[in-house]
């Protein structure tokens, strides 16, 4: 395998950090892995050992204004921050990748910036989503017990807590009115202009998800394929669970990759996904220095840094 | 085990999307890898856990290990049969004396990963084949993110806060040692330097690295043999340390010196508040396990050994192994149904109580108290052992079936 690690401008001149991980002999398009809301790009790490284990050449990203190595503390998180993040990425991968078809995996709270950046991005050719958030509003409604987007911005708290995190509810609130991301009808209105395949992984004992809400989004009018998986017991935090990576990948990775065929896939062993998980832990650790610090995006293969 | 998708296809009131249901996930998986709170688990839901999760794996194993199944055939015990609470004393049970003779396995021969031995120097070891599922479950008893853990970790992020310094190899290293290869699975939860290196650790290096890491303000767990933990603790005597609260010892691997002799877990834990200036000692914790079982047991702050709610241990009187009340010093013997590649249904070599009672920490799940080896070690003796067990656990099914 061979690794990459880039820095790459967003818009605004902020830096995102992304991982260019490639299998010995690279025999299917490119997948980019947005991870969800409080999870680092090294913590995809099952997610990535999957895909390079089916010949794909994988991206990963940690997003702006989050936790990670990207510029930005997620105490500023917003969604549109995720796909400013997700957006420079996947400009950065077709052009690494020669605008091969690229597939995107987005887990959770990322599937919203997702299935937009699907929608604007030809070159994206399949999305599938784990645990795929398309109600925004009533997930974190379930979240923080509370609908802040229907309070008055003034009302709004300094800080909401998420895990250990603290987060200003002002930002959200804000693009929200700008952009709608907290509109379901929005969500809807993008997945009936998808013509790709989608599909959703969905746990049945998800406490911020419901099969209810994919359902009524997946059944909007028109649009392409539309799959909706169901895994029995499994609850939201369905990356740290390897028994559920391994079913839902599997069926992931068939779509995405391998024509539909389940039995093509080929799966990582316990230890296989183990050596990713600690491999990337230390990347995580060594810093970008000087040039390779800084890359325009058309420069992204000079600045490229090598591990 | 089978991950299979049956695709059915429902029909939606727009757009009809494709749903289907992925096979394959059990309560049990959902338990250890996404429920954190587990340990405070309430009784009748573990209770239910348990007889549901050792039930599957009592059919699996009686369908795929062909020893297993013979043996529960020849108790007149049929594992097919739902299986209730008050049952569970009766679920057939092997001497673990039995894996030292018998590789007994339930899965195909090419889904082995690992053959874990015990790590003892002298007699006939333990050997025990482990599957990628038995093996990630394994990891899943001792992920960092459950509530187990919620005191030693604390309310820190475990990539950035968290340093452990393993007294032992890496994984990747570890070989077929088992308490080894348990103890590294540590890496896989946080940032881990690894300090066995050509058979020793150099406790001088080991200090230095402590010292850093408190420097870098970040919470560091040392992991180890208590024997080598009280070695660094020796080390600082001279110069001692002032590491408060963000310094845990965490062992594993028994308590026995080379020399033979038992070493005292308080007296450790008050070695390692006076050297290391631990704030208290609380901050040393055990991790008990042994090759034949598939789940760790985690010490809290109380001293006590909690019991995963999946797991059922039964306390048996070591003359008629029938089962002992909690309270009761007795045999200590397990169902564990995370081993999925073989029947970790056993009866082991160690003298211990199970505790029921509330724990001052908080948690809810049994816990045990080791009190010693059983004196059972000559191969001879295994065979014996098994008839006998066979003999007594049948009369005991018996008498259950009878009442």
């Amino acid at each position: 395998m061979t690794s990459r690690s880039f820095h790459i401008e967003a818009p605004d001149g902020r830096r995102i950090a992304v991982w260019r991980d490639a299998p010995e002999n690279p025999c299917r398009g490119p997948v980019v892995i947005c991870g969800g809301f409080a999870r680092r790009m090294s913590s995809m790490s099952s997610v990535a050992a999957y895909a390079l284990n089916n010949g794909a050449v994988v991206y990963r990203f940690d997003s702006l204004d989050h936790i990670g190595l990207s510029d930005g503390v997620i105490a500023d998180f917003s969604l549109t921050s995720m796909q400013e993040s997700l957006d420079a990425t996947l400009a950065l991968v077709a052009e690494l990748e020669e605008r091969r078809p690229i597939s995107l995996i987005a887990t959770s709270l990322a599937a919203a910036p997702g299935i937009r950046s699907a929608v604007d991005n030809p070159h994206v050719a399949a999305l599938a989503c784990l645990v795929g958030v398309v109600d925004v509003r009533r997930t974190l409604e379930r979240v923080f017990g509370v609908d802040y987007y229907a309070w008055e911005y003034e009302q709004l708290p300094q800080n909401v807590r998420f895990e250990r995190y603290d987060i200003d509810p002002h930002k959200l609130w804000l693009e929200h009115r700008h952009a709608r991301w907290a509109d379901f009808s929005q969500v809807k209105a993008a997945l009936s202009q998808l013509t790709i395949p989608i599909v959703n992984l969905v746990a049945s004992e998800d406490q911020w998800l419901t099969m209810d809400e994919v359902s009524e989004a997946f059944a909007a009018p028109g649009g392409g394929q539309r799959d909706i998986v169901e895994l029995p017991y499994g609850g939201h935090e369905l990356a740290r669970n390897p028994v559920a990576v391994r079913l839902a990948l599997r069926h992931i990775m068939a779509r995405i990759l391998c024509d539909g065929d389940l039995d093509a896939v080929v799966e990582p062993g316990f230890d296989e996904i183990g050596d990713l998980r600690v491999a990337d832990r230390q990347r995580a650790r060594i810093p970008l220095t000087g040039l390779q610090q800084k890359s325009r995006m058309t420069e992204a293969k000079a600045f490229v840094t090598e591990l | 085990m089978a991950y299979q998708m049956t695709s059915v296809r429902a029909e939606l009131p727009q757009q009809p999307a494709s749903v289907s249901q992925a096979d394959g996930m059990t309560r049990l998986d959902a338990t250890i890898f996404n429920r954190d709170d587990w340990d405070r688990m309430p009784a009748e839901e573990s209770r239910a856990l348990r007889v549901e999760a050792i039930g599957d794996a009592l059919r699996h194993h009686a369908e795929n290990c062909a020893p297993f199944g013979k043996y529960c055939a020849r108790l007149g015990f049929d594992p097919a049969a739902p299986l209730s609470a008050d049952q569970l004393t009766t679920v057939p049970q092997f001497p673990s004396s039995v894996f030292k003779t018998l590789e007994l396995c339930s899965v195909p021969h090419a889904e082995i990963v690992h053959r874990f031995e015990s790590s003892g120097t002298s007699g006939l070891r333990s050997r025990i084949p482990r599957d990628e599922l038995t093996l990630a479950r394994l990891s899943g008893s001792l992920r960092g993110t459950a509530d187990i853990w919620s005191d030693v970790i604390g309310d820190v992020d475990m990539d950035d806060d968290v340093f452990v310094i393993h007294l032992g190899p890496s994984r990747r290293n570890a070989g077929s040692v088992w308490f080894g290869y348990v103890m590294s699975l540590i890496e896989l939860e946080a940032e881990t330097e690894h300090l066995l290196s050509n058979g020793k650790v150099d406790i001088g290096r080991t200090a230095k690295l402590v010292k850093t890491a408190l420097t870098e303000r970040r919470r560091v767990l040392v992991v180890g043999a208590p024997f080598l933990i009280e070695e660094l603790c020796h080390w600082f005597e001279q110069f001692p340390l002032d590491a408060g609260n963000r310094l845990f010892l965490i062992t594993g691997g028994g308590w026995k010196r080379h020399t033979g002799k038992v070493m005292s877990r308080t007296q450790l834990a008050e070695l390692a508040c006076r050297t290391l200036g631990l704030d208290s000692t609380a901050q040393v914790r055990d991790i008990f396990n042994q090759v034949e079982l598939n789940s760790a047991f985690v010490q809290c702050g109380e001293g006590r050994l909690h019991v995963p709610p999946w797991v059922e241990v039964i306390v048996r009187d070591p003359a008629t192994l029938r089962p002992l009340p909690s309270g009761c010093e007795g045999l200590l013997s397990y169902l564990d149904p995370t081993a999925h590649s073989y029947p970790a249904f056993f009866i082991g070599e160690d003298l211990g109580i199970r505790d029921d009672s509330p724990c001052g920490c908080g948690r809810t799940s049994a816990t045990i108290q080791m009190v010693r080896r059983l004196r059972v070690t000559t191969h001879e003796g295994c065979a014996l052992q098994t008839e006998r067990a066979a003999a007594v656990v049948h009369q005991h099914v018996n008498e259950s079936n009878h009442r």
